[in-house]
């Protein structure tokens, strides 16, 4: 059994109208008035945000995300980083960690440090792009709801710019003792990091949960 | 709906956790979220219970996380192992003051504020405390944004891993602690995911109901 | 900004909605990331050298992803996989070569695995012992193009490219021959034994390459020998050392050298096969072939004289001694050593002579050819024998004896030396001192009598008379003994080096000789001054 949805009833295209919403954190119930574009809501009584109205969501998420996308491949693709004397370079992938721990019968790790740094923002951007190409036109794929839940569970796994700092710290303590040469795949990554936290931070799931909404309304209509 | 400054359960409302939909829910059985079909609840289920257990969970994976060595470096047929704090000593020993204290604050300093704060928290809510709510919902925020950057030993474990395989010049092998290290902060996220903080103003809520 | 919501409070109101804009600014991000990628992707494509696959008989150290393939130390290539053939035969190795390798793919050109080794020739690749292996390549640009090779094991010993020659060494112990070591050219090295084997009748064969253009040095008359470690030798000409370079110490090697000849200076063709002298003393010495024996008998000590030492003539060494033996006739209590010589006359006359040698032997003993000891080495006290002419000597012929034909001897110069010696004691023993010695006694007794008579004066005449005559007839046939004595001397210093224990003796020997001569000859001349003094004593 449902329960009936208060804030169903008040939603109309364009900007988020006044609506009731529920703190996540506190748990208060706040009523909150029209948000125009580049306004955000906060809890009154904990300040939590409770949600924003970005302009431009949709469109700039999507964009952000497919250059996180080309950033992810080159990243995974090309060569990391580089050490060792030189004429005895070893070249290294951005998966070279993983490889190396797993041969070293560390196989929890290597799963660890492999969903953490490639798989879950490769997940992330690849849910993002599936929801939000077709929202860009109106539009909705079979399962949209179910992958942006999904999104919403991935996002604490995505440690990229952890793993950032991890390899800072490296070639810090590696660069005394021979050479540490960063490939093209580590600068990608920087940049994934950038472009995937600002991806994120456009994205605003009420918005996205709206039109989504919208979306299936307007595929049941015709 | 005027003076109704209150908890959205005693409505009997709650908020999907995963598309924020305010649902009216008339029982608390097995309901699913209209909009995105996700479960509904007006609190996370045996928050307080689940949150303990990965507390002391993770505590107890704290101790060979951090006694245990995360790095075993042979150079040259000698083998060195490192744990979490020798490595903050060998930074500070080499004059990398900055990176000793990032390590040091990431590996050791935090995981453990996580889980003495939650412990805090847990407490706290267990005694249905009413005093500093704002005060430790801030902490929770706090501890929930701050906990991932922990993992920071395990991928610089990995780095060097990937990068010090020259044969018997020099090569690093990770060691048990890293993987404990690693289960430690992953069970600490999960604690603090299972924590409800909407719990910490429930006695706000249920002391004035009893009030009223 | 941000709103606070308060349940019930008026809404605030709306803010003007401007028009959205049609092309959002975010777009330039994806554009600018695919275009860097895109460009990426171009470089890395045109970048991308071939791939090649080597076969390796075993994948010692080669890891996929790992092992580089290098030339002059600069890397050219990378090991992708390493995988075994189908047959389990081989192993496969699968390369991705630098884009500019390209051009060195060609048939000829060979792979080959550097592991760190200490082998004959040198120490390689210690650099791998902390790198690992890598792949070696000797590239050619000749040749049509190849992407599969089958690679060596191990470095191939001539750079294709390499100029030079190979030769072939025959040699009869292996010495320290092997593949690698080093050949020398005045202690340059100039080339490398390539590989060696064993030739059905027991001697090694080899085969050595030198590069250009140290093989033009090589002619027919060219000789090799075995140079490595070395060379010590103790013989009768004293103490030699010699060796090539530290390595040949160490490992070995190979040298040669084209004397200067008066023959003919052929060119050889490659291929060539020469003869591995085992030293260089060997290799000097010019091949002689004819050899004779003949059988020398002494009488005398030979003492010092071994086999193998060498026989001269003239001073020029003609040969060598081959056996010493030893015969006694118990009954007249005569005991004689024969030695057996070898004589290489082309040492003298010249290689390629006919055998007229016999004949001209002959001849020599007719003129008074003579064998004789002589000192050689006075370190050992080694002995040579000497060829020499005799003058006014008996005249002797070329005997026979146990089948050799002997050459007649005479005792060595040694003993002539203290026979001389023996004639001047003898000489001087008879000098009639007694009597000279009485008869100034009588005379004395005599003068006594007649020191108050005019006799005295006669006496005094007299006893001048007798002074002359000491110095007139005695002395100087004291002084020609003196001077013979030394010449004998001088001739015997000649012969006689001043160490040896012989020497020694002999010097004291003279020394005392010289001493008593010395003094007989004080006394002489002291008596030609004043002759009264046989009579009446040296004044002190």
């Amino acid at each position: 059994m449902t329960g009936e949805s208060l804030h169903h009833l008040d939603s109309e295209a364009g900007s988020l109208h006044a609506c009731l919403s529920v703190c996540h954190e506190c748990d208060l119930l706040n009523q909150v008035p029209a948000l125009p574009p580049d306004r955000a809501a906060r809890c009154s009584r904990c300040g939590h945000v409770l949600f924003r109205n970005p302009a431009n969501c949709v469109e700039k998420t999507l964009a952000l995300s497919f250059s996180a996308l080309i950033l992810w491949i080159v990243a995974n693709v090309f060569p990391f980083l580089s050490f060792g004397l030189p004429g005895n370079l070893i070249e290294t992938n951005l998966v070279s960690g993983v490889v190396s721990l797993y041969e070293q019968n560390q196989v929890i790790l290597a799963i660890v440090v492999l969903t953490t740094s490639i798989i879950a923002p490769a997940l992330q951007i690849a849910g993002l792009i599936y929801i939000l190409a077709p929202l860009n036109r109106g539009l909705r794929l079979p399962a949209s709801k179910q992958v942006m839940r999904w999104l919403g569970h991935i996002k604490p796994w995505s440690m990229m710019e952890v793993f950032m700092l991890g390899i800072l710290v490296s070639m810090v303590k590696l660069g005394g003792m021979a050479d540490v040469v960063p490939g093209i795949a580590l600068w990608a990554f920087c940049c994934l990091i950038v472009v995937l936290s600002w991806a994120l931070s456009t994205l605003e799931p009420h918005v996205i949960w709206e039109q989504l909404d919208r979306a299936e309304e307007t595929g049941a209509a015709t | 709906m005027k003076g109704w400054a209150g908890n959205a359960k005693s409505a009997s409302l709650t908020g999907c956790h995963a598309c924020g939909l305010v649902c009216q829910m008339r029982e608390e059985h097995h309901l699913a979220c209209p909009r995105c079909g996700s479960p509904l609840h007006f609190r996370k289920p045996q928050s307080i219970e689940r949150s303990t257990a990965l507390v002391i969970a993770a505590f107890i994976f704290y101790l060979p996380a951090n006694l245990l060595p995360i790095t075993h470096t042979a150079a040259l047929g000698k083998v060195q192992s490192d744990t979490i704090m020798s490595g903050v000593i060998y930074f500070i020993s080499h004059g990398d003051w900055p990176l000793a204290l990032v390590i040091f604050t990431a590996s050791v300093a935090v995981p453990l504020l996580k889980l003495l704060i939650l412990t805090y928290l847990l407490w706290t809510v267990k005694r249905r405390s009413r005093s500093r709510q704002l005060d430790r919902t801030k902490l929770y925020r706090i501890t929930e944004a701050v906990g991932r950057w922990s993992m920071v030993d395990v991928f610089v474990v990995t780095v060097l891993v990937a990068l010090v395989q020259l044969g018997f010049l020099a090569n690093i092998e990770a060691g048990p602690g890293a993987l404990y290290f690693s289960m430690v902060v992953i069970i600490t996220m999960f604690a603090a995911m299972a924590f409800d903080p909407r719990l910490i103003w429930d006695p706000t809520e249920e002391d004035d109901e009893r009030e009223i | 900004m941000n709103e606070k919501s308060e349940p019930g409070s008026p809404a605030v109101a709306q803010a003007a909605v401007g028009d959205k804009p049609k092309f959002s600014l975010v777009w330039v991000v994806p554009i600018v990331a695919a275009i860097i990628g895109a460009w990426l992707v171009y470089k890395a494509v045109t970048e991308e050298g071939p791939t090649i696959t080597i076969v390796f008989s075993s994948g010692d150290g080669i890891t996929a992803g790992k092992t580089k393939i290098k030339y002059r130390s600069v890397e050219i290539g990378s090991v992708e996989e390493v995988r075994l053939t189908e047959d389990l035969s081989a192993v496969e190795v699968t390369a991705k070569m630098a884009v500019g390798a390209k051009e060195y793919l060609r048939e000829d050109t060979q792979f080959y695995v550097v592991r760190a080794r200490v082998a004959a020739g040198e120490v390689q690749g210690l650099g791998t012992l902390l790198s690992g292996a890598y792949i070696g390549m000797s590239p050619s640009t000749d040749g049509p193009r190849e992407k599969n090779f089958v690679g060596l094991d191990e470095a191939p010993l001539i750079e294709p490219g390499e100029e030079g020659r190979r030769f072939r060494l025959r040699a009869d112990n292996l010495g320290s021959l092997d593949a690698g070591v080093p050949v020398y050219y005045h202690q340059i090295p100039v080339g490398r034994v390539l590989h060696y084997q064993l030739t059905q009748d027991g001697s090694i064969s080899a085969e050595i390459f030198v590069e250009k253009p140290y093989d033009e040095m090589i002619k027919a008359h060219t000789r090799f020998w075995n140079a490595g470690g070395i060379e010590a030798e103790l013989g009768a000409e004293g103490f030699h050392l010699s060796t090539q370079s530290l390595t040949s110490i160490l490992i070995g090697g190979v040298a040669f050298e084209t004397p200067e000849t008066l023959g003919p200076k052929e060119e050889v063709a490659e291929g060539h096969e020469f003869f591995l002298f085992e030293n260089l003393r060997a290799a000097q010495s010019p091949e002689y072939r004819i050899k004779n024996y003949y059988l020398l008998m002494f009488e005398e000590s030979v003492r010092g004289l071994k086999i193998g030492a060498p026989i001269e003539f003239l001073g020029l060494p003609i040969g060598e001694v081959v056996d010493v033996r030893f015969e006694a006739d118990f009954e007249t209590m005569e005991f004689r050593v024969p030695v057996l010589v070898q004589i290489e006359p082309e040492r003298l006359l010249g290689t390629g002579l006919q055998v007229k040698t016999q004949t001209r032997v002959l001849d020599l003993v007719d003129h008074g050819m003579r064998a004789q000891l002589g000192a050689g080495n006075v370190l050992t006290g080694g002995k040579v024998i000497n060829l020499v002419f005799v003058e006014d000597t008996e005249p002797a012929a070329v005997g026979e004896w146990g089948g050799y034909p002997t050459i007649p001897t005479i005792p060595s110069s040694l003993r002539n030396l203290s026979a001389d010696i023996g004639v001047i004691v003898d000489k001087i023993e008879d000098i009639p001192f007694d009597e000279i010695g009485a008869n100034l006694n009588e005379t004395a007794a005599g003068i006594s009598q007649i020191v108050n008579s005019p006799e005295l004066t006669e006496a005094i005449a007299s006893l001048r008379k007798m002074a002359d005559q000491l110095s007139d007839e005695v002395a100087p046939a004291l002084n020609s003994v003196l001077t013979k004595a030394e010449q004998t001397l001088d001739s015997a210093k000649k012969q006689i080096d001043a160490d040896s224990v012989t020497t020694h003796e002999l010097r004291r020997l003279l020394m005392e000789l010289g001493d008593t001569a010395q003094a007989i000859r004080t006394i002489l001349e002291y008596l030609e001054r004043h002759p009264e003094a046989l009579i009446m004593g040296k004044e002190e």
